[in-house]
């Protein structure tokens, strides 16, 4: 009997003392960082606000999201300030690697590309990492500049994508896009120009017709990305693009106005002169 | 006048009569066809029945054995315990004396399997039976402080023990269900190794996933009757009351081979008390209140503080009643159980009543007749508004969520010994359940009712062989706005042949055809095949080795769910396939002492054509696809142990998952990679402290916000159990998630908080 009280208590003396002393860990905390700033808007009018169901900010931690859940992005915004807007968005602790102005048009579903602006590099245009951790919880002056023209698309180009010879068979994402400055196929982040691309296009086939939604006037390049499985983002590469009727090694120029829409604008791929 | 004046004199009249004669004639032959072909029919089903029994229940070549079944503590009789003649479909129950007779044995030499949960099955061999004498045994049964070798039903339809079972099978029994301070079946069934709840589907070895309610990949059963929503598949874990209880049986293998669609990733059978031959009413008493946030800011009410009276808490009250009246068994049990809930709109308040009939016609004939009706009104948070608002629901709309449920379930089985080699059973059921007035919207929905039936025979034809055949049916009808009205019939016939060539080595094989009609169009059809090898080189070691198919058929709701619902559109699937699957296991199961067993398994389950809701943000809808093919591998250990008298105890359960889709070669969603349980406990005299460790590490993917800050579960739980056999009480006071650590399994939805319970149990 006395050996058993004594048991006990060296027990209850053991307990207290391991976790007396441990630091207890609670798991989730209501602890988040915030990214603060200002959206300094161009070419806003009340025609196209009127258009505008909803702007909001989001932020992802990898390049290019390939889907809507890996963004997080603030309630919708709407303290206007002149031609700014106010934001203020909660994240968890970490790094993101890019934070853009997304936009929604009324009656339209979301769409990855309607990206009005991004916060960059003032000289390099790179997208700017932004780090919130627990000893900086707020992370403010995160301003950005955004243009409605990116997004107010009442143009469409459309055309028929023709692929020839084998898929490589580590293709992940491929995306079109149409770019008003044709990007620089040695810089990767040139392709933050794009003035409108459908990433996540059917891979595996042997056509694809497509039709991108574009703002009237002219660009300089229609062309294809393409993503390997589990490579970054600097690994995407140029695959194809939509080429002069007098010279097949040049980029095609397409002019669209208002309401227009361009069909023929037609793409070929061929697999076996590409080096994945 | 004669046939012949009339042919004269009316020529026409008759011919106009004979043709009408010859009409009646052959009708008449088609009659006697009929009758000849219906009586050929039965009396070949007869005949069959009389060669199968052939001499072996008449009284002039038969005797009894009788007999008492006590326990070996105090030698106080044990009513309900089970005798089994072995190698034959013959066995009683004991009565409230303790006393038992099987009657009608053929002369000859048996073993007998005495068995009952919470005692350790025993067996005695070279039992003599003389024709038209009794042979009188008496049999005293050792109490199991762990539960070694229980007598399972699950693998195989048939009465086994666990350590013959051929593929994974894990028990949890009443008293162990006592002892872990449990408070509903959720818990209970949290308690199986292997097993982990995300939300309220149930994973087994990472099965199911999350799929907020639509369909599950664990076939649920009411001692042995499926019991699922035929419209959502869903299952509803507060059917039956905790109390009424007996064990909780787990395959943790595909089971489509015997149980069907749905028993893709596991079968979990909730076994219900029988009635006791004492009259005995027995009651189940909990309460317990939650403590603060574990963050002054997540503090949302002035009613969380503990020792506030109206402070947030639950409590639960099972009150059964049980008798038997000649050949009548009667069992009445009802249930409340109420909860303020943790969080704003939590809240739920649930009734369960059920009813258990046994008329035992013969020795050798019996009907059960069960029933079970619940009600159920609760709040539905979904999901919580920001991580700083953790315990306040999405939106404010929310605020007014209600669901209520009425879930209504019977069945009739009927079970007939035609002789001590020939059994059949033959069972009706019906699940209804009425989901009503939804988010506010009253009307809308109607009930899904899924009648179902099934007719099962063993035979054992001789030594060392034994069949299992049967077919099973069911309707499964759903109708509201959202899915339109819809029905869907499976037949499913199945067969399992089990065979011991050598005293070591049991080969089981099974196959089943199930055959899908869902409204008017093609009907699907899936053949299920399993084969198991049972390695048992001593009493105490049992090697196990299974290969087995599971399938799926998707819901109604999966197929035509159509509804907008937080602007996002559900579109309908009507052309989802059904999901495959291949389980492979490898076992060992070893008693190394009289209380301590391990077990070992590694296993590897294969999926194809696995649904998933798959969200396209683009276009902001929300679709069922079978989109991936998953695999998920991995081994499992579980450990029960007491030593130095039974005073010192250890429980361990250790699973170890490698899960991906083998074409995205991702992380499956809602699935940790480990899950552990070690429950160290301390007993002296009535006393018991145990302290609990559960973990499970970091759910790799989660579909909606994957960004979102996810961390392992690691709750501790400690607990006194206090026993005063004299008053036949138990006591239980708990601290639950002692250290208040919050974390999801879910997005944006927080597991419970600490909170303190106090339970008693007993009967009188």
């Amino acid at each position: 009997m006395q050996s058993y009280s004594r048991i006990g208590a060296l027990i209850a003396v053991l307990f207290f003392s391991v976790f007396g002393s441990c630091k207890v860990d609670q798991g989730l905390s209501p602890d988040l960082g915030v990214i603060k700033g200002r959206i300094f808007f161009s070419h806003r009018t009340s025609e196209i606000l009127q258009k505008t169901d909803e702007i909001r900010v989001a932020v992802a931690k990898s390049f290019p999201p390939t889907e809507f859940t890996e963004l997080i992005t603030s309630p919708p915004l709407n303290k206007w300030a002149g031609d700014t807007l106010e934001y203020e968005l909660y994240v968890p602790f970490g790094t993101y690697n890019i934070l853009g102005v997304v936009w929604k048009g009324k009656g339209k579903p979301w769409n990855l590309s309607d990206v009005m602006g991004y916060y960059h590099d003032i000289n390099s245009f790179l997208p700017s990492p932004i780090s919130v951790t627990r000893e900086k919880m707020e992370v403010d002056s995160i301003n950005v500049y955004a243009d409605f023209d990116y997004v107010i698309r009442e143009a469409t180009i459309c055309g028929t994508i023709t692929y020839s010879g084998t898929w490589p068979k580590n293709t992940e994402i491929m995306g079109i896009g149409a770019f008003k400055i044709p990007p620089d196929p040695k810089n990767v982040f040139s392709l933050l120009n794009v003035s409108s691309a459908k990433i996540g296009i059917p891979i595996f086939v042997s056509t694809y017709h497509y039709c991108l939604p574009v703002s009237a006037g002219t660009y300089k390049y229609v062309g294809l990305f393409w993503k390997a499985k589990g490579t970054p983002f600097t690994d995407i590469r140029y695959l194809g693009f939509y080429t002069n009727p007098d010279s097949t090694s040049k980029p095609g120029e397409v002019s669209v106005v208002k309401g227009e829409t361009r069909s023929g604008i037609d793409i070929h791929v061929d697999f076996s002169t590409f080096r994945p | 006048m004669n046939w012949l004046r009339l042919r004269f004199l009316f020529p026409n009249i008759y011919k106009k009569a004979q043709k009408i004669v010859a009409r009646i004639r052959r009708h008449q032959i088609r009659l006697w066809r009929m009758r000849f072909s219906n009586t050929l029919f039965w009396g070949l089903v007869v005949s069959i029945f009389a060669v199968l029994g052939s001499g072996g229940l008449q009284a002039q070549t038969t005797g009894k054995i009788s007999g008492t079944i006590r326990s070996a503590k105090d030698h106080t009789p044990l009513p309900g315990a089970d005798v089994i003649i072995e190698n034959t479909f013959l066995g009683a129950s004991a009565s409230r004396s303790g006393t038992f007779l099987i009657e009608k044995v053929p002369a000859g030499v048996y073993s007998l399997r005495i068995s009952m949960m919470g005692y350790k099955t025993e067996r005695i061999t070279s039992v003599k039976v003389f024709v038209g004498k009794t042979t009188q045994v008496d049999i005293l049964l050792r109490e199991d402080v762990v539960q070694m070798d229980p007598i399972v039903v699950i693998a195989s339809k048939q009465a086994q023990e666990l350590l013959k079972s051929p593929v994974s099978v894990a028990v949890i029994q009443s008293k162990e269900i006592v002892r872990r301070g449990v408070v509903d079946v959720m818990g209970a069934v949290s308690e199986i190794p292997g097993a982990l709840f995300v939300g309220n589907q149930v994973n087994l070895r990472g099965s199911s996933g999350f799929s907020y309610g639509a369909g599950t990949r664990v076939m649920f059963l009411i001692d042995g009757v499926p019991v699922h929503a035929s419209d959502s598949g869903e299952i509803n874990w507060d059917l039956v009351p905790l109390i009424d209880i007996d064990h909780i049986e787990v395959i943790k293998a595909a089971g489509s081979f015997l149980y069907g669609g749905n028993a893709l990733g596991g079968v979990i059978n909730i076994v219900t008390k029988k009635p006791t031959a004492k009259t005995r009413v027995a009651y189940h008493v909990n309460c317990g209140v939650y403590d603060r946030p574990a963050y002054k800011q997540w503090e949302w009410t002035s009613r969380n503080r503990y020792y506030d009276e109206r402070g947030l808490h639950y409590n639960r009250q099972d009150v059964s009643f049980s008798k038997q009246v000649g050949k009548l068994g009667v069992r009445l049990t009802a249930s409340r159980y109420v909860s303020t809930g943790y969080m704003m709109v939590g809240f739920f308040h649930r009734m369960t009543f059920t009813g258990k009939f046994h008329f035992a016609f013969t020795p050798n004939t019996d009907l059960t007749v069960f029933s079970t009706y619940m009600r159920d009104n609760r709040g539905e948070p979904v999901m919580w508004r920001d991580q700083a608002h953790v315990f306040l629901p999405m939106d404010a709309e929310m605020e007014t969520n209600r669901i209520h449920v009425k879930n209504g379930t019977m069945y009739a089985k009927l079970r007939h010994v035609f002789s001590p080699k020939f059994t059949g059973s033959f069972r009706i059921s019906l699940n209804d359940i009425l989901l009503g007035n939804q988010y506010d919207r009253p009307g809308e929905f109607f009930p899904a009712v899924g009648p179902g039936m099934e007719a099962s025979f063993d035979w054992i034809p001789a030594e060392k062989h034994a069949f299992l055949f049967g077919m099973e049916y069911k309707i499964d009808q759903g109708k509201n706005k959202w899915i339109g009205e819809h029905k869907g019939v499976t037949v499913g016939p199945y067969v399992q042949y089990q065979w011991q060539p050598m005293p070591l080595v049991k080969i089981t094989s099974g196959l089943r055809l199930d055959s899908y009609k869902l409204d008017q169009r093609k009907t699907e059809v899936q053949l299920s095949p399993r084969l198991a090898v049972n390695l048992l080189p001593s009493a105490n070691v049992a090697f196990r080795a299974s290969a087995g198919r599971g399938y799926r058929v998707p819901t109604i709701i999966e197929r035509f769910l159509t509804l907008s619902l937080a602007g996002f559109e559900v579109m309908p699937n009507p052309k989802l396939k059904a999901e495959r699957s291949w389980s492979y296991e490898m076992g060992v199961r070893s008693n190394l002492t009289p209380n301590w067993y391990v077990d070992l398994a590694v296993f590897q389950n294969d999926f194809w054509d696995m649904i998933e809701p798959t969200i396209d943000i683009t276009s902001n809808s929300i679709q069922f696809l079978n989109v991936s093919r998953p695999r998920i591998r991995g081994l499992e250990f579980t450990s029960e142990g007491r030593w130095w008298h039974n005073h010192l105890g250890l429980d361990v359960s250790f699973t170890l998952m490698d899960h991906k889709d083998l074409v995205s070669e991702k992380r499956l969603f809602y699935r940790p990679r480990r899950i552990a349980t070690v429950i160290p406990s301390l007993r002296f005299w009535t006393s018991e402290l145990q302290a609990e460790f559960d973990y499970s590490s970091r759910v790799d993917r989660v579909q909606v916000f994957p960004l979102d800050e996810r961390v392992p579960r690691k709750v501790w739980t400690i607990r006194w159990v206090q026993r005063i056999p004299r008053k036949k009480l138990t006591f239980v006071v708990e601290v639950n998630n002692l250290f208040n650590y919050n974390y999801t399994m879910r997005e944006r939805y927080l597991e419970p908080i600490r909170n303190f319970r106090v339970g008693m149990t007993g009967y009188f």
